[in-house]
C-alpha cells in the first residue's frame, strides 16, 4: 500500500514537472502553438505580412478575415472575390510550384487537404509557417477562420467574424425551427449525372440542406456517392438541386434531369423543383458556407426566405 | 453423342444461360432480388408508372445493353485473337479504347454539346480514327505484316493514352467526369444506346460469322492460309475493319470495360472448341452472359451505391487470366 502510494506521488511529481516544462516552452519562451486540421502543432509567427493560399476555400478565408492586401499567392482555382484572380498563382491544388512559393517569401502558408503532405512537409523544414485547413463541417469552417484569425495576427477579426455566421446561421435555424418534419421537403443533390454522382449524410451539402429545413434524400450514405439510377426514381425527391460549374456553357446534369424522359415520373421534375445552384459556394469551406445555407433555404422555403435566383 | 449434337446441347445450353441469366437480374434491384420484377416481364400490365419505368427503361435496357456490349466484345476479342494467331490480343489492341478514351477527353474539355449523344459520338470517332491511324502506319507495300499492326496499335496506343492523362491532368474542376467515364459503366442505359450498338452487330457479327473458315485457316498460319487459297490480306482487312466498328461502337456506350473480350474466348476453347464456327457464337453468347453478370453485380454489390462494372470485370478477369496462363503453361 505504501509503496504504490509512493509510485502514485513520483507520478504525480513527474506529471506536474511534465506540465511546468510544456508551460515555460509554450509562454515562457513566447511562442505560442496552434493545432492544425493535420494535428500539426503549428508556432504562431511573430508577425505576418505576407500569406499564400493553396485552395481557394482558403483564398475566401483570407479575403473575408480583410487581409487581401497580405495575400501574395493563390492557386489557378482562385476566382472568388474577383480580386484573387489577379494574384500570383503559385500553381493548381495539389499542384504546386515550390519554388514560386519559396520565391514569394511568405510568412504564412495555408494549406488543404489536397495538398500533398510532402509539399506540407518540405515547407516547413524551410522554415516557412504551413497552416493545414481541413473542416469536416461547418463548425470547424468557423474554429478555422477564427485559427486563421489568430496565426495571421488579427485575432478579434476571425472571433468577430465567427460570431456573426454563428448568429446568421442561428436566425436561419429559428425561422425553420417551427416546421414539423413533413414540412421538411427532401432534397437530392446532384453533382454529375453519368454516373449520378451525390452527397451523402456526412458532407457539406447535407448540413445545409438540414439546417435549411429540408432532409437530404441519401442522408443514410456516406459521403459523395455513385448512385443506382432505380435508386433515384425510388427515393423521388421533393425537389433536386444540380452544380453548375463557371464557365461551362451546358450544364449537362441539368440537360439530363430535364431531356431523359424516364426521369419526368419523379416528382421534382414534374412539379419543376429543379434548381441549378453555383457549385463554387456549395463545394467550398469557406466564409461562404453561410451563402450556401441561404440558397438552399431560399429553394427549400420561399415562403419564409423569399423567391431563389440563380446568378449566371 | 456425337460432336455435332454436342455443339447443339451448347448452344442450347448457352441461350438458356442468357435466357435465364436475363430473367433473374431483371428481379435484381435496391440490392435484393424479387421474384414478382422477373415476372414482371411477363405480366408487366399491373405496375405503377415509377415501377414501370424501373424496370422496363432503366432496368432492362441496361440488361440488354450489358448483354449487347459483352457480345460484342468477345465476339471481337475472339476474331482478333485469330487473326493474330496470338492469345493475348484483346479488343482494345488497335488502340481502340484509348483512342475512345481521348475522344471522350476532347468532348468533355471542349465543352461542345450536340445533344445527349455527343460523348458517344467524339468516343466512337476517335476510337475508329485510331484504328485506321494504326492500319496506315501497320501496312507495309500492301500487306499488313501481324508483328507491325500489334506494334503500331502499341505505339498508338501509348500516344492516345499519354493525352488522355494530359488532358486530365489540365481538366481541374472536370476531372471526375474523364475519372469515370475511363472506368467503364453501364449506368444510365436506355434504350438509346441499345439502338445505337444494334446496327453495328446486327451487320457486324454475322460479317464475323461469315469468315469462320478463313479464320480457321489463319490458326495454321498466314503462309499455309494462303496455300489453301485464303486472300490473306483481304480477309485481315475486312476482320479488323468490321472489328474494329464492333468494339467503338461498344466502347462509345460504356467507356473501357476490360479484360472480358481478352478472357471469354479463352473460357470458350476451354470447353474445347477451337473451331471458329462455333467459337465466335459461343464468345458472344458467353461474353454477353459474363457483362450481364458483372454488371449486375456492380448495380448490386455495394447497393445503392453503383460501382463501375469496369472495376468488376478487372478484379474478376485479372486473375482468372493468370490462372488460364498457368494452366497452359502446362500444356505447352
Amino acid at each position: 500500500m505504501a509503496k504504490s502510494n509512493k509510485t502514485k506521488g513520483k507520478i504525480a511529481f513527474f506529471l506536474v514537472g511534465m506540465w511546468l516544462l510544456v508551460f515555460s516552452l509554450s509562454f515562457g519562451v513566447g511562442a505560442k502553438t496552434l493545432s492544425d486540421d493535420s494535428g500539426r502543432e503549428v508556432e504562431v509567427p511573430s508577425s505576418c505580412e505576407r500569406i499564400i493560399s493553396l485552395s481557394p476555400s482558403n483564398t475566401e478565408i483570407v479575403f473575408a478575415l480583410s487581409l487581401a492586401e497580405k495575400l501574395v499567392g493563390v492557386t489557378t482555382y482562385c476566382n472568388y472575390p474577383e480580386e484573387a484572380k489577379e494574384k500570383e498563382k503559385i500553381g493548381t491544388l495539389n499542384e504546386i510550384n515550390l519554388e514560386k512559393v519559396v520565391e514569394l517569401e511568405p510568412d504564412l502558408v495555408l494549406a488543404s487537404s489536397l495538398t500533398p503532405p510532402d509539399v506540407v512537409e518540405r515547407l516547413g523544414s524551410l522554415g516557412i509557417t504551413v497552416f493545414v485547413l481541413d473542416p469536416h463541417n461547418i463548425n470547424e469552417v468557423m474554429e478555422d477562420i477564427e485559427k486563421v484569425g489568430i496565426i495571421a495576427g488579427v485575432e478579434a477579426r476571425g472571433k468577430e467574424l465567427r460570431k456573426a455566421m454563428e448568429e446568421d446561421i442561428r436566425e436561419v435555424r429559428e425561422k425553420v425551427s417551427h416546421l414539423s418534419p413533413d414540412e421538411r421537403p427532401t432534397v437530392f443533390h446532384l453533382i454529375w449525372h453519368e454516373p449520378l454522382w451525390t452527397a451523402g449524410g456526412d458532407t457539406f451539402i447535407n448540413e445545409f440542406i438540414t439546417i435549411a429545413g429540408g432532409k437530404n434524400a441519401v442522408a443514410d450514405l456516406s459521403g459523395y456517392v455513385t448512385l443506382d439510377l432505380e435508386e433515384f426514381i425510388r427515393r423521388n425527391p421533393d425537389i433536386i438541386t444540380v452544380v453548375e460549374n463557371h464557365g461551362d456553357a451546358e450544364n449537362l446534369p441539368y440537360q439530363f434531369l430535364l431531356s431523359d424522359g424516364r426521369l419526368q415520373v419523379l416528382k421534382a421534375i414534374q412539379e419543376h423543383k429543379v434548381f441549378p445552384v453555383d457549385a463554387d459556394i456549395v463545394s467550398r469551406s469557406s466564409a461562404r458556407v453561410v451563402d450556401a445555407i441561404h440558397i438552399f433555404a431560399r429553394i427549400l422555403h420561399p415562403e419564409i426566405f423569399g423567391e431563389y435566383e440563380y446568378e449566371k | 453423342m456425337n460432336t455435332k449434337n454436342k455443339k447443339g446441347f451448347t448452344y442450347f445450353g448457352l441461350v438458356a444461360l442468357v435466357l435465364g441469366s436475363v430473367f433473374l437480374s431483371q428481379g435484381v434491384g435496391g440490392g435484393r432480388y424479387h421474384l414478382s420484377q422477373s415476372l414482371s416481364l411477363f405480366f408487366p400490365s399491373r405496375l405503377s408508372p415509377s415501377e414501370k419505368v424501373i424496370l422496363f427503361d432503366i432496368r432492362l435496357p441496361r440488361i440488354i445493353l450489358s448483354f449487347l456490349v459483352g457480345g460484342s466484345l468477345s465476339l471481337g476479342g475472339g476474331a482478333l485473337q485469330g487473326i493474330f494467331q496470338n492469345p493475348l490480343v484483346d479488343p482494345y489492341v488497335l488502340g481502340i479504347s484509348s483512342g475512345a478514351a481521348l475522344g471522350a477527353v476532347i468532348a468533355i474539355l471542349s465543352g461542345v454539346y450536340l445533344g445527349f449523344f455527343t460523348i458517344p459520338l467524339f468516343a466512337f470517332s476517335m476510337a475508329l480514327f485510331s484504328a485506321f491511324l494504326v492500319f496506315y502506319l501497320g501496312k507495309i507495300g500492301k500487306k499488313f505484316p501481324l508483328e507491325v499492326l500489334l506494334l503500331a496499335g502499341i505505339g498508338v496506343g501509348f500516344f492516345f493514352s499519354a493525352l488522355v492523362s494530359l488532358g486530365m491532368f489540365l481538366a481541374g474542376e472536370d476531372l471526375h467526369q474523364l475519372f469515370f467515364w475511363t472506368m467503364g459503366g453501364l449506368w444510365n442505359s436506355s434504350w438509346r444506346e441499345v439502338k445505337m450498338i444494334l446496327p453495328f452487330l446486327i451487320v457486324g457479327a454475322p460479317t464475323l460469322f461469315s469468315f469462320s473458315r478463313e479464320l480457321n485457316a489463319f490458326l495454321l498460319g498466314e503462309k499455309v492460309a494462303e496455300s489453301l487459297g485464303v486472300e490473306v490480306e483481304k480477309v485481315k482487312k475486312w476482320l479488323l475493319f468490321v472489328v474494329s466498328l464492333l468494339v467503338a461502337s461498344s466502347v462509345a456506350v460504356s467507356g473501357v470495360i476490360g479484360f472480358v473480350g481478352l478472357v471469354v474466348p479463352h473460357l470458350v476453347r476451354l470447353l474445347g472448341v477451337r473451331d471458329h464456327r462455333h467459337l465466335l457464337p459461343f464468345s458472344f453468347l458467353l461474353g454477353g452472359g459474363v457483362l450481364l453478370w458483372a454488371d449486375t453485380l456492380a448495380r448490386t454489390i455495394l447497393n445503392p451505391v453503383e460501382l463501375p462494372v469496369g472495376i468488376i470485370t478487372n478484379l474478376l478477369g485479372a486473375p482468372f487470366f493468370i490462372y488460364l496462363l498457368r494452366k497452359r503453361k502446362k500444356s505447352l
